[in-house]
């Protein structure tokens, strides 16, 4: 089974993310990078099959050169080699744009499975593994927090309001995973080494047969019009113990009539 | 149609959702409300998206859309789109919802915009307001291609109301190409919880990692209990795997609002001052001790049981707990254990003076930053 997972490499858990008041995007370039832990969960599933099922994982990613560190990451993991699409035309995509290129590059490879996270941990839309599918004309089955695959069919239990769905397809397909579905493994020393052999495809727009203007900013359909800070909220209530701090919170349930 | 915004209707439990009313009072505001209903659905089903402001529903009963996902709902409404051209479509940030959305913009290759809190709709064109950034930013979005926007509206974000409309039921048919029916859902598993809902809870209990482990989530169900509210976690206790998925409050959860709790507080405010005639005191402290005391007495006479609750509450309620504000989430009150720098000695302390001041008995340690206590 050869499995392609798309993962997104954010800035750091340890960085603050801005927005550039004129490009009105996240700021990305010169900060620290790494594999979006969403993402290092949809890896995980993808070794965890092909250890079970056989077929080789390939990381496609898109982002900045600040991204290497996090395919190196992946790579580390256990992914057998990796597909970059780098190129300034690309900036500025939204999710469509971001959907379009990505499933220009998984299809110059043979796939069985897409793998993706629910949701990227950054800008956390929520749909381009959905956009992803319906480009590549393969069935999306979201938000699986268990994943088996049998012969040509792949079974998710699929997250509901109230439980879950057992939801079931034949291969091809994509499959997005909910955060918590694995504990991502830590790189080993073997893996790290082996990563640095392994090989980073670097792909263009134009490689991928995309025209300039319908990716990055002049493709985009999505405009942010202005960026700005929220109204401000009430400050929540501090209860400091001095021995009553039970009693305090009580009063207050009490006082705005919660009790 | 520039000014006709469609809404997505889902249906949970065999009930039409919360979010779809809430959609359909913005969207009758916004313009002229419609909606669209796949699936089979309870039988008032279309009386309850008209009363609350449909005036028009395009209708298919058709099981095919409970049994597939995504791809015939997402067939049939690509067909309406294009057949009808509204200004707008709204649907739940849900599962099904983000589903259809996602797999439409790609279909007819027009972008969306995720997570939107509100929108404005004119001539034709919107301005969609999201919370980014974990809701640190508040950003402004259009979308830029022809035809029909496509939007994913948050929970919580409208107030349904009641709008009744007089309304035509348009009976589409149903996406039949056997290409549709390729992800099948075989089963659906309710998992079982325990004591009252999230969804419509009055008041919620919530706890995170601060918990420290799933044995400390027991101490929150008994405050809930004694509240009349529901548990709730926070992300990073679902995914230790302490409590269950339905529990979580948050963006990728429940959306919990402290509107109507604002509301009473603003309202109460209200009736005191109505109730007792003390606005020119109202400003000073002590005098609004005085009030609380006053209402508390009144509250006594007239609603001993909620006395009895607020005693009850007072002895019971976690020892020490500490109100924290939480950036991320939109629940900005989560009830946690008491704070870390308490040590076992201040600990002790703290325990003793309570036992005596509310004659308390210990009822066990079960952590060190947490005691559950009981009445003698
Ligand atoms: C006008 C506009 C301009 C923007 N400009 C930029 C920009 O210059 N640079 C930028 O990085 N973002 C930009 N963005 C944000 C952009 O929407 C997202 O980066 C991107 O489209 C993915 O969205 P998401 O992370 O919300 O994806 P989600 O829908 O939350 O992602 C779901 C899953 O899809 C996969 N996926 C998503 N993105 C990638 C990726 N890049 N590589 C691999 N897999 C992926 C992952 O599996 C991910 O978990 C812009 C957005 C707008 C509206
Ligand atoms: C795309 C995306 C979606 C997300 N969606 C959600 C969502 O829907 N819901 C959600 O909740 N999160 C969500 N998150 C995660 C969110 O960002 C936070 O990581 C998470 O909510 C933190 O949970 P917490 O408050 O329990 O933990 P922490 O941030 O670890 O906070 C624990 C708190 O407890 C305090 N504490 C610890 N021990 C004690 C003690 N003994 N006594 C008193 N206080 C103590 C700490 O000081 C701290 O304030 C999402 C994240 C992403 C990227």
């Amino acid at each position: 089974m050869n499995i392609v997972v798309c993962g997104k490499i954010i800035p750091a858990s340890t960085v603050t993310i801005e927005l550039d008041p004129n490009t009105k995007r996240m700021v990305r370039k010169g900060v620290t990078h790494e594999l979006d832990p969403a993402a290092a969960s949809a890896v995980e599933e993808g070794l965890r099959l092909s250890e079970k099922h056989g077929g080789a994982v390939t990381l496609v990613t898109m982002g900045i050169s600040e991204v290497t560190i996090g395919i190196r990451n992946a790579l580390a993991m256990g992914v057998a080699s990796a597909v970059h699409i780098l190129d300034d035309a690309v900036a500025g995509s939204d999710t469509l744009g971001t959907a379009k290129l990505l499933a220009a590059a998984i299809k110059k490879q043979p796939f069985d499975l897409v793998l993706c996270a629910t949701e990227s941990s950054d800008s956390y839309s929520g749909i381009v593994h959905g956009q992803l599918a319906q480009l590549l004309g393969i069935p999306a089955l979201t938000f699986a927090k268990e994943v088996t695959a049998d012969g040509g069919r792949i079974s998710i239990h699929r997250q509901s309001e109230n439980g879950y769905d057992v939801v079931e397809s034949t291969l091809p397909a994509l499959v997005a995973v909910s955060s918590g579905i694995n504990e991502p493994r830590y790189p080993q020393l073997k893996g790290i080494m082996a990563a640095k052999k392994k090989e980073i495809k670097v792909y263009t727009a134009a490689d991928l047969g995309l025209a300039a203007d319908q990716v990055g900013e002049k493709g985009a359909r999505e405009k942010v019009l202005t960026i700005g800070r929220p109204p401000k909220r009430e400050a929540g209530k501090v209860v400091t113990d001095e021995g009553e701090g039970g009693k305090q919170i009580a009063d207050f349930l009490a006082e705005i009539k919660v009790i | 149609m520039a000014d006709v915004v469609w809404v997505y209707a889902e249906i949970v439990d065999d009930k039409i959702t919360a979010t779809t009313l809430e959609m359909l009072a913005k969207a009758a505001e916004a313009g002229k409300a419609e909606a669209i209903l796949l699936g089979p659905a309870p039988a008032d089903a279309a009386q309850t998206l008209a009363k609350h402001g449909a005036s028009k529903i395009y209708h298919c009963a058709d099981p095919v859309y409970r049994e597939y996902l995504t791809l015939p709902a997402a067939e049939t409404v690509a067909g309406l789109i294009q057949k009808h051209q509204p200004a707008v479509l709204l649907c739940a940030s849900s599962y099904a919802g983000r589903d259809l959305v996602a797999n439409l913009s790609a279909r007819l290759d027009c972008g969306a915009i995720s997570d939107v809190g509100d929108f404005q709709l004119k001539d034709g064109s919107v301005e969609a307001t999201i919370p980014a950034l974990g809701a640190s930013y508040q950003n402004t979005s259009t979308l830029v291609s022809p035809g029909t926007k496509l939007l994913l509206v948050r929970p919580k974000s409208f107030e349904p109301k009641v709008n009744e409309q007089p309304v035509v039921v348009e009976e589409v048919a149903a996406a039949s190409d056997e290409t549709l029916r390729k992800v099948h859902v075989k089963e659906r598993v309710v998992v079982k919880r325990e004591g009252p809902q999230l969804e419509g809870a009055k008041m919620v209990v919530a706890g995170g990692r601060g918990l420290k482990g799933e044995e400390n989530f027991a101490m929150l169900k008994d405050l809930a209990e004694l509240l009349g509210g529901a548990v709730g976690a926070s992300r990073a206790a679902v995914d230790a795997g302490w409590v269950p998925y339905a529990m979580q409050i948050g963006q990728t959860g429940k959306t919990v609002s402290l509107r109507h709790l604002r509301r009473r507080a603003a309202s109460l405010r209200h009736e005191n001052l109505q109730d007792h005639h003390l606005d020119q005191q109202r400003s000073r402290s002590a005098d609004l001790s005085i009030l609380r005391l006053r209402r508390r007495r009144r509250r006594l006479q007239s609603d001993p049981p909620a006395h009895r609750r607020i005693e009850e509450a007072q002895r019971r309620v976690i020892l020490s707990p500490k109100l924290v504000t939480h950036p991320f989430s939109l629940l900005s009150n989560y009830f946690v254990g008491s704070d870390q720098n308490v040590g076992r000695n201040r600990h002790a302390d703290l325990l003793r003076g309570l036992q005596a001041d509310h004659e308390l008995q210990l009822y066990g340690t079960f952590h060190r930053y947490f005691t559950r206590l009981t009445p003698l």
